[in-house]
């Protein structure tokens, strides 16, 4: 790490530009405006795919959708693409966490009947009985 | 531009700075408004504290009460209160917080050079969310308590338990947040606030502990606070998300609890670990050896930490080939926590070794966090878990880590920086007396629980078969003794207030940053921003003239 | 060795948005931003968690999680991701204002971003009675006899997200008013607007996190044009 020090003699941290990313970089409203237009746009787009019936497919279509509409929010709305490296990994931190914790997870949950054998089944052992959508005549506690 | 000039003489050893953190104001207005980190450090101690005697209040009755077989002094209700008190108390309001809110409040910017943490009123609010959380336990607890444990396991917290869940959970979910906070400000402060010339290896391993505890508690606590409320929505509503009769799995709740909970393990050992390394290096006049490796080993803890937390599930109903994964993935994360404990024992080969108070804890902590950490394996291993699972050696094994190790550590470091903070000595002869109480009472309290443990007892019962009785009664009876180590502490270190000897800047001969400064130091604490030329820990340096 | 040395302290005066412990109004700007960053990485895992629920529970229940959706009404849906979107195209464009020294730019797009949020809330609150009303809060309001036992779990995601997320942008309206009342009280200028920017990735967080629930809890049964549900 360099030291250097300013006019009156005060040491500074250098690069802490390109730890936070340039300070005070001005993004042009008409980037906004392409920007928004486009959110608009894949928001439509979503509603659209989801009236046609793909099976799976519409699951992964439609959050394919949102991880781009959510990549031009944190990009463009929120600077990200100019901002430096250590920010980016807080960001990056953040969603690995939550990688963390869904993959392992299910993990439990893919794998509890692998003993019993057959695929992942709607009614999995291990959990609470399955009331599949049924009229339930139980009552509420 | 205001200036203050003084004049230092080296010759002469300072005892009181004319104006300190301390007594640059008395009014109790300016300790519950203060910005110093120092003096919210000393919010924190006092609070902690008093946690602490209410947690050891319960854990009293729970040592009572199994002296015998029978279930005589607590029905069944009220012991599981009490043991769900204790633990609830102990890990949220004393542990979690202890060192960082503690020492490292009021060492940390010290220890960078800097004049205060990067966020002073998001420190003093961490404090206030802190209290309010408290509160709120405390109120659960005058009201009669949470039962079910601090674990909080639906579907028996949610629905049958007949306690204040409510209040209970709700406070730790407040807490939590004090818990963000300050890992939030430790992580900006560490990033940003450091002096000129003091780069990320030459940081003081307390630094790095303190920087890779504050992960976890960024990323982990917002899941504990989530579960939490998802506990109380399902109290509240009669139904929620873990409910079996809706299809939902009470299991979901141990993954999401424990996806924070195991992480909290390592909030409550990594301070005390970095603790140690400050106090192996002063207290044997040498480096730390593989420095870098021990810094890393903690970040690479903190991290690990975050993969093995189905290992408290093996017995729950979690998938056996999930529980493979978890199990080995458990042994690896033995791995960093080893080569710190070779590491210490490396420095302190050839050393030149003092035994000072709060070395003798930082030796303590060796050997106790070595055989806690050790009895770890036996848990990760799916086939002797199955056995040992909520049986005594698990309580033993978790309280050798968090009491054998943090809570030396965090005593080991009180002593250490008593002098910094109060400008006051400790009696040396009652330091050392305390400590070989508190280890002596220690072992006697919890090493019988091994046994007791791998014989069968379980866990939370609050009678139990009369074969295990003679193990209970050294328990108990190491609880008299360790009790008395406790109080020891609090008696002299108060009395030191008014009568101890008044401190010298340096009276370890301590390489720290943090010593570098008067003592108590002033608000800002240097007077010039320092620069730093070398590494920590570089004992060989340090003049002797500043040796008390 | 005897050393005597006369320090000096300095207080910094001269710029008053620069707080004591910093030493330059870039440290406090990267300070600042650090610290938000961090603050939503938390926001992230907190919100995360329901996620994983949602998740697990999809993954034992698809048929009952598609069926679910369908009591949905996706329009009403589909209006709020188009507000909540709008408002933060407003808050961009208010930071921008103060960027460049438009201060009537910065107060109008931070009313503006107000008055979307509002529009979304009572969105929720109309949603929120149609529910009440056809039987489907969880508990004791919760009509069994015509719904299954999952919808009822599927309901449980539903209301704690939406109303984790709605506790969200109730804060936000809180924040962002504030920061309208310093904007026009002429404190942000083009070398300082860092609150401002602050509250500005809080509310793109809230965002993003709608942007994710919309095809989640409206979508996942399909849709039809046949006049909602």
């Amino acid at each position: 790490m360099t030291v250097s020090h300013d006019a009156s003699g005060e040491a500074v941290l250098e690069h802490e530009e390109n730890i936070v990313g340039h300070l005070h970089h001005v993004v042009s409203w008409q980037t906004y405006l392409v920007v928004y237009i486009a959110l608009l746009f894949l928001t439509v787009i979503t509603v659209l795919v989801a009236t046609v019936h793909l099976g799976e497919f519409n699951t992964i279509v439609a959050l394919s959708i949102a991880v781009v509409k959510m990549l031009l929010v944190l990009l463009f709305f929120m600077h990200v693409r100019w901002s430096g490296s250590v920010l980016r990994m807080v960001v990056l931190a953040g969603f690995i966490w939550f990688a963390i914790m869904v993959v392992l997870t299910m993990s439990d949950y893919a794998s509890r009947h692998w003993d019993q054998g057959g695929s992942a089944a709607p009614n999995v052992p291990g959990v609470a009985p399955v009331v599949q959508q049924v009229n339930s005549e139980q009552s509420n506690h | 531009m205001a200036t203050v000039t003084r004049t230092i003489d080296y010759e002469k050893p300072i005892y009181e700075e004319e104006i300190n953190y301390l007594n640059t104001d008395y009014s109790l207005k300016s300790w519950l408004f203060t910005l110093d980190h120092k003096r919210i450090g000393i919010l924190y101690l006092i609070s902690i504290s008093l946690m602490f005697i209410l947690g050891s209040a319960a854990a009293g009755l729970i040592r009572l009460e199994l002296l015998t077989p029978q279930g005589d002094l607590l029905n069944a209700d009220a012991y599981n209160r009490a043991f769900t008190m204790h633990g609830i108390i102990m890990v949220f309001l004393f542990l979690i917080p202890s060192i960082p809110t503690v020492l490292g409040n009021f060492v940390l910017p010290m220890m960078l050079g800097a004049r205060d943490v990067a966020f002073p009123r998001l420190n003093l609010l961490s404090w206030y969310v802190y209290v309010f959380g408290a509160l709120w336990i405390l109120a659960g607890l005058i009201l009669g308590g949470a039962d079910g444990g601090w674990t909080f396991y639906p579907p028996y917290s949610t629905t049958y338990a007949n306690s204040h869940i409510v209040p209970v959970a709700l406070g730790i979910f407040i807490v939590g947040f004090s818990s963000i906070l300050t890992g939030l400000n430790f992580i900006v402060t560490t990033h940003r606030m450091r002096a000129p010339g003091l780069t990320w290896f030459r940081l003081p391993l307390f630094v790095w502990s303190l920087y890779a505890t504050s992960l976890i508690q960024v990323l982990a606590t917002p899941v504990l606070a989530i579960t939490l409320l998802l506990v109380a929505v399902e109290r509240v509503l009669g139904v929620g998300i873990f409910s079996p009769q809706l299809g939902g799995d009470p299991v979901l709740f141990q993954h999401m609890f424990w996806f924070y909970s195991h992480p909290a393990v390592y909030i409550m050992i990594l301070p005390g670990m970095g603790v140690v390394s400050e106090l192996v290096a002063c207290f044997s006049r040498k480096n730390v050896f593989g420095y870098k490796f021990v810094a890393l080993a903690s970040v690479a803890i903190a991290v690990y930490g975050f993969l093995v937390w189905g290992h408290h599930m093996f017995v729950a109903g979690q998938s056996v080939y999930a529980g493979m994964i978890f199990s080995a993935l458990s042994f690896l994360v033995a791995i960093p926590s080893a080569i710190k404990v070779f590491n210490w024992t490396a420095t302190l080969y050839k050393g030149s070794i003092s035994f000072q108070t709060p070395m003798l804890y930082a030796l303590g902590f060796i050997g106790l966090f070595t055989i806690g950490g050790l009895t770890g394996l036996h848990l990760a291993a799916l086939s002797t878990d199955v056995h040992l699972s909520d049986t005594y050696f698990v309580v033993a094994h978790f309280h050798y880590i968090m009491v054998g190790g943090m809570m030396l550590a965090y005593l080991g470091g009180l002593h250490y920086w008593w002098p910094k903070m109060t400008g006051r000595m400790y009696p040396e002869l009652l330091g050392k007396l305390s400590a070989l109480i508190v280890f002596i009472g220690f072992n006697l309290t919890f090493f019988p629980q091994f046994i007791a443990g791998f014989e069968g007892m379980p866990r939370r019962y609050h009678e139990y078969a009369s074969q295990y009785q003679v193990f209970n009664v050294l328990s108990s009876a190491g609880t008299s003794i360790l009790a008395v180590g406790f109080i020891l502490p609090v008696l002299y270190l108060l009395w030191s207030l008014k009568w101890g000897e008044k401190a010298p800047i340096n009276p370890w001969g301590s390489a720290g940053l943090e010593w570098q400064t008067p003592t108590p130091p002033p608000t800002q604490n240097f007077l010039e921003t320092p620069v730093v030329t070398t590494g920590p820990h570089h004992y060989s340096q340090v003049r002797e003239e500043v040796v008390g | 060795m005897a050393v005597t040395s006369t320090q000096t302290v300095e207080v910094h005066h001269e710029d008053p948005a620069l707080k004591h412990q910093f030493d330059t109004p870039e440290q406090q700007y990267g300070a600042s931003m650090f610290g938000m960053w961090l603050f939503l990485s938390t926001e992230i895992m907190m919100f995360g968690g329901l996620f994983l629920g949602y998740i697990v529970y999809r993954a034992l229940y698809p048929q009952a999680w598609h069926e679910a959706t369908l009591h949905q009404d996706w329009i009403i849906g589909g209006i709020n991701t188009l507000v909540l979107i709008t408002s933060s195209f407003t808050v961009a464009l208010s930071i921008y204002g103060a960027q460049t020294n438009r201060k009537k730019l910065t107060v109008w797009c931070l009313l503006l971003t107000i008055l979307l949020a509002f529009v979304f809330l009572v969105n929720k609150y109309i949603e929120y009675s149609a529910h009440y009303h056809e039987g489907l809060l969880p508990g004791k309001w919760f009509n069994t006899a015509e719904y299954g036992r999952q919808t009822e779990l599927f309901m449980l995601f539903y209301f704690v997200m939406t109303g984790l997320h709605g506790i969200h942008v109730l804060v936000g309206i809180l924040i962002l008013s504030y920061m309208a009342y310093k904007a026009w009280k002429n404190t942000f200028h083009s070398e300082y607007y860092t609150p401002l920017e602050v509250s500005g990735l809080y509310w793109h967080f809230v965002d993003i996190v709608w942007i994710f629930l919309f095809p989640l809890l409206y979508l996942m049964g399909g849709v039809s044009f046949g006049g909602g549900h």
